[in-house]
Parts: C-alpha cells; structure tokens; sequence
C-alpha cells in the first residue's frame, strides 16, 4: 500500500523531470531510483516499501586515471557517481615499442600503482565514497602475454569453455588431454576449462600441418576487429599425430602420454593468453610455453606460467 | 494518465534489465590491446608447438631438401593444405611401421582440412646441399599466415622471406600431395648469409676452407651450422663438382 502509495507520488515528479533532463530508473532490492542531472547536480529519487519519496543529492566523485608510466604524462580526470558502479573506464595506449617492437599491453585499471596487489576494477565494481579515488594503470610485457584475452571474470575463476572430445578420440589421446585441462583447473590459476556438448571451442588431431611438419601441435584465435573493440570469437587447437608419434620413438624417455599433455597444457595456455617464451636450454623445464622444454618433464604449468596468467585474470 | 506513465515506467525498467543482462555477457569479450582499426578484420591468430631437434643431423634427416636460393617474388592465397591417408601410410610405412602399428596410430585422426591463407614464396635455386634440384630451378614454399580481403592471419614468430634476400633453407617436401615445399620449421628452416661475409662465402666455398658460420635467426636454435657442414652434408649425396 505504502508502495502504491510511493508510486503515485513519484509520477508527478517524473513527469517534472523529463520535460527538461535526461533521467534513469534503477532498481534494487526493495527501492526504486530515478535520477536526473540538473542545475544542482544529480538528484535521486528514492522509494521504497518502507519510506515515502526522498529526494537527495547523490555526489559525484573525481576519478583520476594515472597512466603509470615515465614521468610528467598527463593524469586523466573523469567523474562516475559515489556508491554507483563505474561502468567504463578509458583505455590508455602506449607508443615505445620493446626490442621485437611489440607495445606494452595495458591489462586494467588498479588501486595501486604497483606492479602487483591491489583491487582490480571493473566496469562492476562500485565507486568509493569518497571525493576523489586514485586509479593506476598496469601494463605487461608483450613477450609474455597474446594481444588478447578473454575478458576476467568479475568474481573467481574465468571459465573458459570447451567441446567435449571424450567420444571423439580414444584413451589413449584423451587421457593427457583431460591431464592438462586437470592441471591447469588444479593450479591456482584463475582460470578454468569447462568441457560441454555445445561449444564452438573445439580440439582436433590431424595428421601434419603441412607447413610446419615439425609441430606437435597448435592454436587458432579467431577474433574481429572492429570500430569499437576486438573479440576473441572462439578457439580450436590441433595435436598432430605423425610428429608427435615420430618425436616419442625417436626420443628416448619421451612417452606418449607425457607429449601429448604437455603440448595440450601449452596450447591451453595460448587459449588463456601465455605467449611462447622461448629461453633457450638453460632454463628449457622452467615454463610450459618454452619450445625447447622436454616434453616428457615439463607437463603441468610452472609458478611462472600461473603468476602469468593471472597478472591478466 | 497515471496508469500510462505507471506502463512507461515499467516499460523502462524492463529496458534497463535487459540492457544490463546484455552487458553481463563477458565470456566473449577480449580484453587486452585494442586495434582501433576503423575497417572491420577477421583476424586468426596462429601459434604453433614446434619441436626444435637437436642437432645438424636430425635436421637433414628431417629435410628432403636443403639449398641456398634467391627469394623471387611473393603472394598470398587460399590453400587446399590436406595430406591424404594413403601418403601419411606410406611415410609411416618408410619409418619402418607395420600396418597394425600404422592403423593404431591412426585411429581417430583427420586428414580432410579447410582451405588455410599461405604466403607463396618463388626460389630461384642457387646451391644444392641435399635433394633432387638443379642450379636455376625456381622452386615453391608455402608458409602459413598473410592478408587476403579483409582476412589476416598471423602465425607468431615465423620469418618472413625477404624478396631479394639468398638464404639457407631447409625444405620439406610435399610432393606426393601436391602442395609446394615447407620450410622444416620456423626456427631451423631458415639461414642468412650475414652480408658481410657474402662474398668470403663465395670465394671460400670455392676454395672450400670453409669455417664460416651462418647466422642463426632465433636465439633458441641450439644447432649451430657452418659452411663446411653443408659441404659434407652435400658430399655425402654426391652432389659436389668434380
């Protein structure tokens, strides 16, 4: 009743505000809001089944973005409602260009402007009380991570789904397939592989690539560009049978299990957006992206592939 | 009055969830570095797990081929890439397989592909360490990846052939399927002659004291290739001068 009430109420008021302003109406819980900018700032209208209409001023508060990199480079200001989520932040760019002349990747707007720890921000995350809120942008290094990625998840793991291809193939393939997916949704990377009867994600196993008859496997990302923003649209990884059979009968301790999960763990990382990092053979075991790693040691992700795929989840 | 304003709200409310249910969709979204390309490209991005082999004789056993050439010229195209079953038994036959073995290992496997975008490089032969050529042969290699329409598909890491340049190359034969020539792989398919030691190159080779190191294109190449190796590999398939 006293909702009813409330609604009738508000009508007049609404009717009011839209001759002259732009409005919204949001809901949560139990209270209705409008809001509306006018000479005085933005107002609200607030009605719930419990209260009559208010009316109040919802402050709005300075955001500075702070680029986070050489010096005097100019801070961006902009200002998002107190209490509100921010919706969308500018994306800055950078110009230098490393040795391979690949730009540094921007990977998010942070609470702080170290290169770890902090609160990531996302369009959903809701603006502090405060008049001004300090944001910082944090980058990555381009030999390390694709162009792309798949967009985090606001909350825990980002789920990254993939056709099932348990009747596709026997055991003797889907086991250290099923191994990496297992070793990667295992790890403390915050990300997840999810096998279902209907993705577009697909793992295949031809017999070569002609091109390149020396891999053991391999990862296409299709996505669009266009006027707005990219879009990693779906996956499909291949494993090559004949090189990997021909690699684990010419390589002593190499087994064919062992081959086949490391190469799935690496392209699951390709998925996730791990560039090849190719140290050389000093240090050939110490991550799955290494080309030189011997594939019959390192099978599972290391720390540093982890720590690298969740400097961007 | 009211009711048709009370409809309205409702109306915008209805609006404003959907809009907001549209936005949750974030599984599809790429995040990262943003082209603001103002056409529209389809791009597939490609990254392949090569094996790199270990040394010099791995590699020429790996290759049919093996010459140093002169790039032509370049184009790019749509490419038929499938190797018939029957040529993948018969290499696995000349490894030595049993027929059991051969189907076993071929359980479940794929041989029909889709058409993929190649880049067509024409070489002119100028040496032949290892296979069936003669010097000035224009030879074919395909390499995976190039523009097409509004297409782009880039293979990470691959070594462009520069038009012009003489290069060391590696070659795989595909012959028995049609297709022209591959490289080995992206890393131990393709040697410079550093410039400054071309023409050492040739008066050496001619004189065959040969202890000039090519230049390898990639750091993680272990193998470590010299002139007098490619002599030796080309003395053990008969194909030095008299």
């Amino acid at each position: 009743m006293i909702f009813m009430l409330g609604v009738s109420s508000i009508i007049p008021l609404y009717v009011e505000a839209s001759l002259n302003y732009d409005f919204s109406v949001a809901f949560k819980s139990d209270t209705m809001y409008v809001d509306w900018d006018d000479e005085e700032g933005l107002q609200v209208m607030a009605l719930s089944s419990r209260s009559t209409v208010v009316t109040v001023n919802r402050p709005v508060a300075t955001v500075r973005l702070h680029p986070n990199w050489g010096n005097n480079r100019p801070v961006e200001i902009v200002t998002r409602t107190r209490n509100r989520e921010v919706g969308s932040l500018p994306r800055p760019a950078r110009r230098s260009r490393n040795a391979q002349g690949n730009r540094p990747l921007f990977v998010d707007w942070f609470t702080t402007s170290a290169t770890s720890g902090g609160r990531r921000v996302r369009s959903n995350t809701t603006v502090p009380n405060n008049a001004n809120w300090n944001l910082h942008a944090r980058w990555t290094n381009p030999n390390r991570h694709e162009d792309q990625w798949w967009q985090p998840a606001a909350t825990g793991n980002t789920r990254i789904n993939l056709r099932n291809f348990n009747s596709a193939f026997n055991s003797r393939w889907t086991t250290p397939m099923n191994n990496a997916i297992r070793g990667w949704n295992r790890s403390s990377a915050r990300v997840e592989f999810n096998t279902n009867s209907t993705s577009n994600n697909r793992v295949r196993i031809p017999n070569v690539h002609p091109t390149r008859p020396t891999a053991g496997g391999r990862v296409l990302l299709e996505e669009v560009t266009g006027t707005d923003n990219s879009r990693l649209r779906r996956f499909s990884i291949e494993l090559f049978s004949q090189p990997i059979n021909s690699y684990v009968r010419n390589t002593p301790n190499a087994t064919f299990t062992s081959v086949v999960e490391s190469i799935m763990t690496h392209e699951l990382a390709h998925v996730v957006g791990l560039r090849d990092n190719p140290t050389g053979v000093s240090h050939r075991n110490g991550s799955i992206m290494n080309t030189n790693r011997q594939r019959w040691i390192r099978v599972r992700p290391s720390d540093s592939d982890i720590s690298n795929v969740n400097r961007i989840y | 009055m009211k009711k048709s304003m009370l409809i309205k709200i409702v109306l915008l409310l209805i609006f404003v969830v959907a809009l907001s249910a549209c936005s949750s969709e974030e599984s599809n979204v790429a995040y990262g570095e943003l082209d603001s390309a103002s056409d529209e490209f389809e791009y597939t991005i490609i990254s392949f797990d090569t094996f790199i082999l270990e040394d010099l004789e791995e590699m020429a056993d790996g290759a049919t081929h093996i010459i140093r050439g002169e790039v032509l010229d370049q184009r790019v195209e749509w490419l038929d890439l499938t190797i018939p079953r029957e040529v993948t038994e018969q290499q696995l036959a000349e490894e030595g397989l049993t027929e059991d073995e051969i189907a076993a290992e071929l359980e479940g496997v794929i041989f029909e592909r889709e058409p993929e975008i190649v880049t067509l490089s024409r070489i002119r032969v100028l040496e032949i360490f290892q296979g069936n050529h003669y010097v000035d042969d224009v030879i074919e290699i395909m390499q995976l990846g190039g523009e097409y329409g509004n297409e782009r598909w880039i293979v990470d890491g691959e070594v462009e052939l520069e038009v012009n340049s003489e290069l060391v190359l590696f070659l795989v034969s595909w012959d028995m399927a049609g297709l022209p020539y591959s490289l080995l792989s992206h890393v131990q398919g393709v040697y410079y002659i550093p410039s400054e030691l071309e023409d050492e190159y040739l008066i050496e080779a001619e004189d065959e004291h040969l202890s000039i190191e090519l230049e390898g294109i990639n750091e993680i190449d272990p193998v470590t290739i010299t002139i007098e190796d490619l002599i030796e590999i080309a003395e053990e398939n008969d194909l030095l001068d008299e």
